[in-house]
């Protein structure tokens, strides 16, 4: 019973669904076919592109509000 | 005090000096920060079967550490809400994202299962609850007034973005290495990407920097000469105490109008699956639809958010309930593929919709005083009342074979959430609604004039 239960919590909690994480890794495969470490690389490098950008735009907002 | 007619209009994303108002910065940052703090969390799931070989435990002993992450994350809610308000929100969110991402490091290290109960159950789970959504939320509140409701979406659909990209990345990290290394890059992401944003952009408030909320350029002055008075709008129901907050109506209904999203969005989350399994669905469609739902709801997220700062939020927010309660009685009433995608695309557009909109009409109506300590304690009774719905739907199906008495009662409360929140006097309450007052004269001592008396509400 309790493992029941706690199987529903983790189903819902936090958690991507392994059975949805498990369907999105086929068909991205089927639909790109790279291998993993493609994928990684690309959307680690979209990852860090943000906020590197989001700083350096901020930085020159606050530069021109100083100037200003 | 008399009830203004003044109906909202957002400025333009410009300062009147040009460019885009700092504040934009500022949700940018913490969308990033709900983006790594919930997508990496949500991303729990990925990991089960290597800790099951690892550990040598079972999947209900590894869901223990998310059932303790779950409750402790509810109940955090209402503490770093609190923190907020006295130390500001942006002390809070460079503390909490130290410790989520030193504590999401650690759990690379892990070596039996109950290092994970204290690692992630305990530690990551109570200080993501100080990033997202009260803290952050709580900020955003400070900078924007008339675009409230655009950046609350814009930050929580960080969490959005975060389920949908990160989940997968996290996933073939997983098979490119293994997940002591997943938990490694996650936690470096939080400390040298997201850390470094909330420290060199986020500020608790506008004044921190020399601005206005908004960006505003001065303030409205009734008249010359140095005793005029600040003219600004006060919200009726701001209170000296946060606790006497709950003596009017309008937490209340936004709470209860909470707790049924809490319900509602965990029912339904939880078992789309399995309730796809009875329907003769396979589990790939039942995944499809779910994808569908996750990205109608980033768009509806972000369009509902942006609307209701022109709109009553409240009358918003009653329409999003029952969009919703039209969603559960269709996986009742039509068969189960139509009910699939019927839901998928009406359930979609509600799904996170509810955060931006109650969030902003809390700081509406209540001002800034306590804001933090009153989203905490909304955002807790959402948590909670989904953790006990979850468990309620798994033992009515265990009971009855079937969902539908769940989602029938999920329809009921919604119908009542919408009503309730139809009923919340917005323009009697919001600060959006009120007149320009005289707040300060121009060479008065500093800090705000005592707030006008909280009274019940009707």
């Amino acid at each position: 019973m309790s493992s029941a239960i706690f199987r529903i919590v983790l189903h819902h909690s936090e958690s991507a669904d392994p059975t949805l994480v498990r369907w999105l890794r086929d068909e991205i495969d089927h639909l790109f076919g790279w291998p993993a470490e493609a994928y990684v690389g690309l959307v680690g490098a979209v990852v860090i592109a943000f906020p590197l950008a989001l700083l350096w735009l901020a930085w020159r907002r606050r530069r021109d509000l100083v100037e200003s | 005090m008399t009830t203004s007619t003044h109906v909202p209009t957002p400025p333009p994303a410009s300062t009147p000096s040009g460019g885009v108002f700092y504040g934009w910065y500022v949700a940018g940052a913490l969308f990033f920060a709900t983006f790594i703090g919930v997508g990496s969390r949500q991303g729990f799931g990925v990991f089960v079967e290597s800790w099951e070989n690892d550990f040598g435990v079972s999947v209900g002993t590894i869901s223990i550490a998310a059932a303790i992450g779950w409750v402790v994350n509810g109940l955090s809610q209402p503490l770093f809400g609190r923190l907020t308000d006295v130390f500001g929100g942006r002390r809070v969110l460079v503390f909490s994202m130290i410790a989520m991402g030193l504590g999401t490091i650690a759990i690379a290290g892990a070596q039996n299962v109950f290092a994970l109960f204290v690692l992630y159950g305990l530690i990551v789970s109570a200080a993501s609850g100080g990033v997202f959504p009260t803290p952050a939320a709580s900020v955003v509140a400070r900078w924007f007034s008339r675009r409230r409701g655009a950046a609350m979406s814009v930050v929580t659909s960080g969490g959005s973005a975060g389920g949908i990209l990160l989940v997968p990345f996290v996933a073939y990290l997983l098979i490119a290495s293994d997940w002591r290394m997943a938990w490694l890059v996650m936690g470096a992401l939080m400390l040298a990407l997201a850390l470094p944003l909330l420290v060199v952009i986020v500020r608790s408030d506008p004044g921190d920097v020399g601005m206005r909320v908004d960006g505003d350029a001065a303030p409205v002055v009734s008249g010359a000469g140095s005793q005029s008075p600040v003219l600004e709008r006060v919200a009726p129901l701001l209170a000296q105490e946060w606790r006497h907050s709950f003596r009017s109506a309008p937490i209340w209904q936004l709470s209860i109008g909470y707790w049924v999203c809490g319900v509602t969005t965990a029912v339904a989350s939880v078992h789309y699956v399995r309730w796809a399994a009875t329907e003769g669905i396979s589990p790939g469609t039942a995944a499809l639809a779910f994808g569908l739902l996750s990205a109608i709801n980033g768009v509806g997220l972000l369009t509902v958010g942006s609307i209701s700062d022109r709109l009553q939020r409240k009358n918003l927010l009653g329409a999003v309930y029952l969009v919703r309660s039209i969603a559960f009685v269709m996986l009742v009433v039509l068969p189960g593929v139509p009910a699939l995608w019927t839901f998928a695309v009406i359930g979609g557009m509600s799904w996170l919709a509810t955060v931006p909109l109650t969030t902003s009409l809390t700081a509406d109506v209540y001002g800034l005083r306590h804001i933090g300590t009153l989203n905490g304690l909304v955002m807790m009774v959402h948590q909670l009342g989904g953790a006990a719905a979850v468990l309620l739907a798994g033992l009515a199906f265990d009971r009855w074979g079937t969902y539908d008495p769940a989602y029938l009662i999920a329809a009921a409360l919604l119908v009542a959430a919408g009503l309730l929140s139809f009923t919340i006097r917005e323009k009697a309450y919001s600060l959006r609604y009120q007149p320009l007052l005289p707040l300060l004269p121009l060479d008065g001592a500093e800090g705000p004039l005592p707030p006008a008396t909280t009274t019940a509400a009707g």
